[in-house]
């Protein structure tokens, strides 16, 4: 005679330490076995999009930066960039550079934190603090600069608030020659680890076909072979004239498009940033940051769709002008609103641990799904 | 790689009317503006034919273009609230090809009274959640979504939508009061 | 150690009871206190930063700190519960772990009881910790913790049996 057995709803909820913010997944399970997982999100919505249209548009450059709070200069870039094409500004090189700078700069503190507590969250704690020591000396570089560490108010429309600092380039150089050794400590410990690729591979495979469908990208489609970055493929500013690679998920421990592969297309990210910031500081010119900044930002009645490439894919801004001093639409579409959107597909058949892997792999922040 | 003009063309060859026209006078972008009952039909082709191949949605967003007449109404316990009356809501598809790298946008639009679009689901499955969002913050509801309701305003949110320009905070949620 | 002790004090109930504390208060309880601020120290120092150094000298009394904080600490049961089997829990844990005490030898004289089964004993008893856990997670009416103890217990359990192989080997092998 069966037993009867029936499936069990539990509720990861809002408050968890591993699900990276407020973030509540409904979890039906067979035993340990998932059948279906259901996020529910919009503990953190804060009204950015009603926000931006009472706003002047200078005026809602720091609202952008609170989006994705791990890789603020990204927000402010993506939008300087799509009110620049909007009112057709030529900003000054240096300028240009400066931004490319911050920008990888960020892509490397982004990287920190995914990494550090997605090992954390399998349960290795000494890479976490390991990843945010050299963080630090990141975030240290962006005080100097800007006075802030995590939320800048940096890039404006047509040019930036302040120079870079004198110490600035030696600090980075600094930097640079530190931190290359530490990517090789960070693989010794948590990369090559049998436990953490015991734990990470061949668990929640993402297929090529429905990445692209969903409209998935960034670190998470590279790791499924595809060989996409928005870098090298819809270039913007001074990205052409860099020298790097695009690395890709190659399914050296288990299946192309696994949780390693996302881990590890990561690391290699982090050692392609350093390229870029090294050539970046050779090639960088003289010139004035401030000269192009509009008075009175006005620009002429359109719209415009601009696409820069985020830490963790590609974060786009859908700007509607209607010719006044303030915005009639900013939408901006979230790189994390879509991968939550695949998520359930990843988990279907794994166990509950493992959908803390996949969580923790997919590199999600609940300040830009919920905005 | 094709402009915006000769996919314009092709696409009124086979479907007619539901195209409408082509709007390029605005900076920066051109836009094809499409009929919202058959936006299915023609993403499905977009997407699938071989000079176009518009495998990818980058962004699917609601639009309110305030182009209708605030009224006040001025009768019973509503006296003085603004609304708006007439004018339409529209949606922009923003579509992109990985392997021929060109783009294009469409736009639906629909009447405010009764706002209703056609899901795009069939042809990319990541408009799913995009068009929850249009309809949380602007009420367009989807015919044939798999399973349409709120998603970034609470469950039981029954006091409007929150994007459209005559929207008003409501006094209490459950209890609790709304503004500080 | 038990016959030196009757000869000693001179009664049955004082020499059982020091038998049987021995252990705890000389070997077991210093040995958390060093260990438990050995590891936060120098998981510390491994992670490059310093860990407790407040409480004494560089932190050394960190764990009679918190030895006392938990001794004042309400005992919480929820209403919903079985409350037998709520209560019994820990103490069968305790029971299981702490009886295997018995059997090990601290030098050639200080043993609680010299028995021949004392390998087969030690395993059997701290099978008791498994109906502990199993307890636990049961009577606290939540499906998180039933969750939890199951996957415990699978794990104690997947452990206990080859255990059980390796000390049968040896004694095959090696007992006369």
């Amino acid at each position: 005679m069966a037993l009867k057995t029936e499936e069990m709803v539990l509720n990861m909820g809002p408050q968890h330490p591993s699900t990276h913010g407020v973030l509540r997944l409904e979890l039906q399970l067979d035993g340990e076995i998932i059948k279906n997982v259901v996020p529910h999100i919009g503990y953190l919505h804060r009204c950015f999009e009603k926000h931006a249209e009472a706003m002047t548009y200078p005026q809602v450059i720091p609202y952008t930066d609170r989006m994705d709070y791990l890789a603020s200069m990204y927000n402010e870039f993506g939008y300087a960039l799509a009110m620049e094409r909007l009112m057709k500004i030529e900003v000054p090189e240096r300028v240009e550079y400066i931004r490319v700078i911050m920008g990888e700069l960020q892509r490397i503190a982004s990287h920190l934190v995914a990494l550090g507590t997605y090992g954390a969250d399998i349960g290795a704690f000494t890479p976490f603090l390991f990843c945010f020591r050299d963080r630090e000396r990141i975030l240290h570089l962006f005080e100097i600069t800007c006075g802030a560490r995590l939320l800048y108010n940096y890039i404006w429309i047509g040019g930036l608030s302040h120079d870079l600092h004198p110490d600035f380039i030696r600090l980075t150089k600094e930097f640079i020659k530190d931190f290359r050794p530490n990517v090789k400590e960070l693989n010794d410990l948590l990369s090559y680890n049998r436990i953490f690729i015991e734990r990470t591979a061949n668990v929640g495979v993402l297929p090529i076909e429905t990445a692209i469908n969903y409209g998935v990208s960034g670190p998470n489609i590279r790791a499924s072979g595809m060989k996409w970055d928005l870098r090298k493929d819809d270039p913007y500013s001074v990205y052409h004239k860099f020298d790097y690679e695009i690395p890709i998920g190659t399914g050296e421990k288990g299946k192309t498009g696994d949780c390693w592969d996302r881990y590890f297309v990561r690391v290699k990210e982090m050692e392609e940033s350093l390229k870029i910031i090294e050539q970046a500081i050779e090639q960088i010119p003289e010139g004035d940051v401030t000269s192009a900044i509009p008075k009175r930002v006005k620009p002429p009645e359109g719209q415009i769709y601009t696409r820069v490439e985020n830490p963790r894919g590609e974060l786009g801004y859908f700007i509607i002008s209607d010719g006044s001093l303030n915005p009639a639409r900013v939408k901006v579409r979230a790189p994390s609103f879509v991968t939550m959107q695949v998520f359930p597909e990843l988990c279907k058949g794994f166990m509950v641990a493992d959908v803390v892997a996949i969580l923790g792999s997919v590199d999600i922040v609940l300040g830009e799904i919920d905005r | 790689m094709k402009t915006a003009e000769e996919i314009f063309n092709q696409l009124k060859e086979k479907f007619g009317n539901a195209i409408i026209e082509l709007k390029t006078d605005k900076p920066v972008e051109p836009f094809i503006i499409v009929n919202p009952l058959e936006v299915d039909k023609i993403c499905l082709f977009l997407r699938n034919d071989k000079d176009l191949q518009f495998d990818s949605l980058m962004n699917l967003s609601g639009v309110d273009d305030a182009n209708g007449e605030k009224v006040k109404s001025s009768e019973g316990e509503e006296k003085g609230l603004e609304t708006i009356k007439g004018g339409t809501l529209s949606v922009y598809y923003h579509l992109d090809s990985t392997k021929l790298k060109h783009k294009l946008t469409l736009k639906a639009s629909t009447n405010r009274e009764k706002p209703e679009v056609v899901t795009v689901t069939e042809a990319w499955k990541g408009a799913d959640w995009h068009e929850r969002e249009a309809y949380d913050m602007y009420g367009i509801i989807f015919l044939n979504h798999p399973d349409l309701r709120r998603i970034l305003m609470p469950y039981d949110w029954e006091f409007g939508y929150p994007l459209r320009k005559d929207y008003k905070n409501p006094e209490f949620y459950q209890g609790m009061k709304v503004p500080y | 150690m038990y016959d030196w002790l009757y000869n000693l004090t001179g009664s049955e109930i004082l020499a059982m009871f020091i038998v049987s504390l021995l252990p705890l208060f000389v070997f077991i309880l210093p040995f958390a206190l060093f260990a438990v601020l050995m590891e936060r120290k120098v998981s510390a120092h491994m992670q490059d930063r310093l860990g407790p150094m407040r409480t004494g000298y560089h932190g050394i009394l960190q764990t009679i700190a918190d030895i006392i904080k938990l001794l004042q600490k309400e005992d919480l049961v929820p209403t919903a519960t079985d409350k037998m089997l709520f209560n019994l829990a820990p103490l069968l844990a305790f029971i299981g772990s702490y009886a295997a005490f018995a059997a090990i030898p601290f030098s050639g004289f200080f043993i609680g009881t010299q028995i021949d089964l004392g390998l087969i004993f030690i395993v059997g008893v701290t099978g008791l910790v498994v109906a502990g856990i199993l307890m636990a997670g049961w009577a606290s009416n939540n499906k998180y913790s039933l969750l939890g103890a199951m996957r415990a217990a699978a794990q104690i359990i997947s452990y206990e049996i080859p255990t059980l192989l390796i000390i049968l080997t040896h004694q095959c092998l090696f007992v006369k």
